[in-house]
């Protein structure tokens, strides 16, 4: 078993017996993967702390029958999940890729002086072409692009081959680049 | 090699999960749509893995501990409300045992011992609910266990 499963673990038990602390200490681990991944899926900053917030309660309420077989960041995966799905059912993203292909400003060359801007331009962009992605697409590329998410735990928070995965992430990607080239 | 074959691997080349054959060089380096394309893959790529990594605010473990608290008080209000409805519930169902075996006349009488404060005697009212003393200890049972259960949740709850 790899250490930090151990340490999870460790965690877990800690947190079932009642030890104020080791919930804490549980939110602090992987507040950025679940505050990072939801800030990404999700369409404002306040939006994104009060979502976090909601999958830590639910990540507290489901410790007591937590029975381990899946790793704590699967199952965490799992709870982001079904809380930006419910969420959005409720609330729409209104974001678009309104910007006609002839306004996108000036074309620069990599190392040009305006890389920076067309840096940010692209993302920007980037960002816009997400919220038109499928659920499914939107969350690998959310995730993948986080540090520290291998390959392998998202195919097991999916329940996905980890060809499979790489494949749809390819498929994500082509989508994005349909949707950035039109 | 087409076009069609070229298009379905450059995201794959563009994240360094495929390396580059010689027979894809030469078609890319001859068609510019797949040039274009494979361009656009690798900025897409680089723009992706350059994304900002968000962290979470300063105070939102803190945030996160203290909205649990309040979920656990409120639940525990919650279980004190319950408790004191069961134990309102209980006293109730002793009161209507009482009434039922002491029959209503019995129940009656005793009122009207106490408006006229000279009815029936204390000794008479025990000798009357002498042959039901069983379900007596029944209610106090019932009480206890619902006293009981209100301790245990108190503890059980409590942060």
């Amino acid at each position: 078993m790899h250490n930090d499963d151990l340490a999870d673990d460790g965690l877990i038990q800690r947190c079932r017996s009642g030890d104020d602390r080791a919930f804490g200490e549980l939110v602090a681990k992987y507040q950025n993967l679940v505050y990072g991944l939801i800030y990404r899926l999700a369409a404002d900053r306040t939006h994104a702390e009060d979502l976090a917030q909601d999958v830590f309660l639910r990540i507290h309420r489901g410790l007591p029958y937590f029975r381990g077989e899946a790793r704590l960041s699967t199952w965490i995966f799992r709870i982001v999940q079904h809380v930006c799905v419910e969420t959005r059912g409720k609330r729409r993203v209104n974001l678009s890729l309104d910007q006609p292909p002839g306004d996108r400003g000036p074309r620069s060359e990599p190392g040009g002086p305006d890389t920076a801007f067309a840096d940010l331009e692209l993302r920007d962009r980037l960002e816009k072409a997400m919220a038109k992605l499928p659920e499914q697409y939107r969350f690998l590329i959310a995730a993948h692009y986080l540090r520290g998410v291998r390959y392998e735990a998202l195919a097991e928070s999916l329940n996905l081959p980890l060809g499979t995965i790489k494949t749809h992430l390819y498929r994500a990607k082509r989508r994005l680049r349909d949707l950035l080239d039109t | 090699m087409t076009c069609h074959d070229v298009v379905q691997l450059v995201e794959a080349i563009a994240a360094g999960d495929l390396e580059v054959s010689e027979e894809v060089r030469r078609h890319v380096e001859s068609c510019p749509p797949c040039a274009a394309a494979l361009a656009s893959a690798r900025r897409i790529e680089a723009a992706l893995s350059a994304w900002p990594q968000p962290a979470a605010p300063a105070a939102f473990a803190a945030a996160v501990v203290a909205r649990v608290r309040s979920e656990q008080w409120t639940s525990e209000q919650r279980v004190d409300r319950v408790f004191n409805a069961a134990i309102a519930f209980a006293v109730l169902v002793v009161i209507g045992g009482i009434a039922a075996l002491t029959n209503v006349s019995g129940v009656l009488a005793g009122a009207n011992w106490l408006v006229n404060a000279v009815a029936t005697s204390l000794s008479e009212m025990a000798v009357q609910a002498a042959p039901a003393i069983r379900t007596y200890v029944a209610a106090v049972g019932v009480l206890m266990t619902a006293l009981l259960m209100w301790w245990w949740a108190e503890r059980r709850f409590t942060v």
